[in-house]
Formats: structure tokens, C-alpha cells, sequence
């Protein structure tokens, strides 16, 4: 099964490093996409299905914050895992985005095998609920890799 | 006037950040240098500020060398095909790494807000752009002194 990913961040170079980690990461990518704030990332979410977003939250027009309270507030989306890739490391501030929902949280400065570890737990829990839902097994998100 | 705790932070926030993400060692200079390591003619100029509990404006000046050997190395591509652009996108970055990483640890309840960070290509460098009121810190590299201007009141514009 191939994810469809998104990744949010003001930065072309962020946005490419982190791209470069998930192709390395051993999930399985069908589309993989790329919004440099909270606005631009809505409009894609609501043009394609998206499975994971990888998002920052300290950027211009609209921060990760108001993402995510964007993405909750609507039916469709709501479900769609929510994982920052922040520079914002208060604990306060996890707590914050941990209470609005956010599926899993990375601090940057990150080592490429963190992002890996968040993402396959967050997309295997997403895959186990869908599988639950449609009543067949689930699969392991990632096969294993070395890379790291 | 920035505190020791302040700068012990700091200096643990820029080392984590240069280390873990563009493996490359900085480390702040107890004592002001008294003349430039190298002859660096283009720093890119990285301003950022905090405001919230506590407020402050920090402007970075990162030397164009350092800027272009992280930046190559963060981007895998050649040093000479690197843009302006990427250098600018680049330092952002790691100027909003540095003082998040930093806020993380002198704020833990997270009263700070971290503004957008702007940065220019810019000729030169000299301390004398500190004016009253900023304190001037060196960081060594590898490619030369990285300038810090720091002012608490969160005005300045060096
Ligand atoms: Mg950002």
C-alpha cells in the first residue's frame, strides 16, 4: 500500500531535506506533495486524498497551529494525521498541539530515523483503523531499511 | 545585557543545530575576536525575534562560506550551483532552529512567540554595527566568525 504525502514548511530547502528522508524512510510513497503554509496545504487537502501531513508550525500566512485547527473542524479531514516537524521545542507548546490533536510531534533540529519512527507509528495506527473499519488485516507500513 | 545562562543556551542551541543538522562545529567565543578569521566579503544578514514573556531582536551574520558548505551539504548538491536564494532559505532556517532551540530551553512554558525570519545577501561585516544597547557575540566555524547582534528590547535592526 502506497501513502500519499504532504509536507508543510516555509523553507524550499526544510521542505526538500525532509522530502529526501521520507524517500529513504522505507514507507511505501504514492503522491507526494508540498505547501509552504497552512493555506496552501488546505487547498491541496481538499482537492486530493492525503494520507499523512508533515508539518511545520512557525511560518508566514498561516501558521501549522491554524492548520491543524482548520483540519479538525472539517468532517472529511479531520482524520487525517497530523505530525509537526517544529523548531517550537517548549514543552508547553507539544502539550498545546498534542491536546489539539496533533498525531505526533519532531523537534528540530531532528536525525533522519526519528522522522521515520514517527511516521511509520502514526501511518500503521492510521492503516490498523482503516483496516478496522473495512474488517480485513492489517499490514506493516514499512518494510525495513538501513539507510539511517 | 544577555545573562551567562542566556549564553550558555544559546551556545548549546547554535552547537545542537550546526552538529545534528549540517555537521558542522560552532562554538560561541568567551571573548570577542579582534580581528576577522578570514577575509569574508559576503555574510548573509538572518534577523529574527521573539516577543511574548520575554522579547528580544537577533540579527545573525553567517559568512557566505559557511552558508554555502551547509547549505550544499544540507541540499547535496554542488557549492558552486548554490543560489542566492538557497543561501538565504538555508540561513532562515538555521536562524529559526537556533533561537527556537533556544527559546525551547530558556521557555519551557512557552510564553515566547518566534517571529519569521528575514535575510539578505549583505556586503561585509563590522562590529561596530552593534549600536547601544545590543551585545555583539562571535561564534568560531570552520569558515570564519558567524556574528550574533542581540538586543532584549526586540529594536533592532543592525
Ligand atoms: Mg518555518
Amino acid at each position: 500500500m502506497a501513502f500519499n504525502i504532504l509536507v508543510v514548511d516555509d523553507s524550499d530547502t526544510m521542505r526538500a531535506v525532509i522530502k529526501k528522508t521520507v524517500l529513504m524512510s522505507g514507507v511505501q510513497i504514492g503522491e507526494f506533495c508540498e505547501a509552504c503554509n497552512g493555506k496552501a496545504a488546505l487547498e491541496i487537502l481538499e482537492e486530493m486524498w492525503i494520507d499523512v501531513v508533515l508539518s511545520d508550525i512557525n511560518m508566514p500566512v498561516m501558521g501549522g497551529v491554524d492548520f491543524l485547527r482548520e483540519v479538525k473542524k472539517d468532517a472529511v479531514l479531520k482524520n487525517i494525521p497530523v505530525i509537526f516537524i517544529s523548531t517550537e521545542s517548549s514543552q508547553a507548546r507539544m502539550d498545546e498541539v498534542v491536546s489539539l490533536g496533533a498525531a505526533g510531534y519532531v523537534k528540530k533540529p531532528f536525525m533522519p530515523a526519528k522522522i521515520r519512527e514517527v511516521l511509520v507509528d502514526v501511518l500503521n495506527k492510521a492503516y490498523a483503523t482503516r483496516m478496522a473499519e473495512e474488517g480485513s488485516g492489517a499490514a506493516p507500513v514499512a518494510e525495513e531499511q538501513s539507510d539511517f | 545585557m544577555i545573562g551567562e545562562i542566556e549564553k550558555t543556551q544559546l551556545n548549546a542551541a547554535a552547537v545542537e543545530v550546526f552538529g545534528m543538522m549540517y555537521y558542522t562545529p560552532v562554538e560561541l567565543l568567551p571573548e570577542l575576536p579582534t580581528q576577522e578569521s578570514s577575509s569574508e566579503r559576503q555574510y548573509i544578514k538572518t534577523a529574527i525575534e521573539y516577543t511574548g514573556s520575554n522579547r528580544a531582536s537577533i540579527c545573525f551574520y553567517f559568512p557566505r562560506t559557511l552558508a554555502v558548505n551547509i547549505a550544499g551539504g544540507f541540499l547535496g548538491i554542488d557549492e558552486d550551483q548554490i543560489s542566492d536564494s538557497q543561501l538565504i532559505d538555508t540561513m532562515r532556517e538555521a536562524a529559526n532552529m537556533i533561537i527556537g532551540n533556544f527559546l525551547g530551553r530558556i521557555d519551557p512554558d512557552g510564553g515566547c512567540t518566534l517571529g519569521i525570519p528575514q535575510a539578505e545577501v549583505t556586503q561585509g561585516f563590522s562590529p561596530d554595527r552593534a549600536r547601544q544597547g545590543d551585545e555583539l557575540l562571535a561564534f568560531i566555524s570552520d569558515f570564519g566568525h558567524l556574528w550574533m547582534i542581540y538586543n532584549e528590547n526586540g529594536s533592532g535592526q543592525n
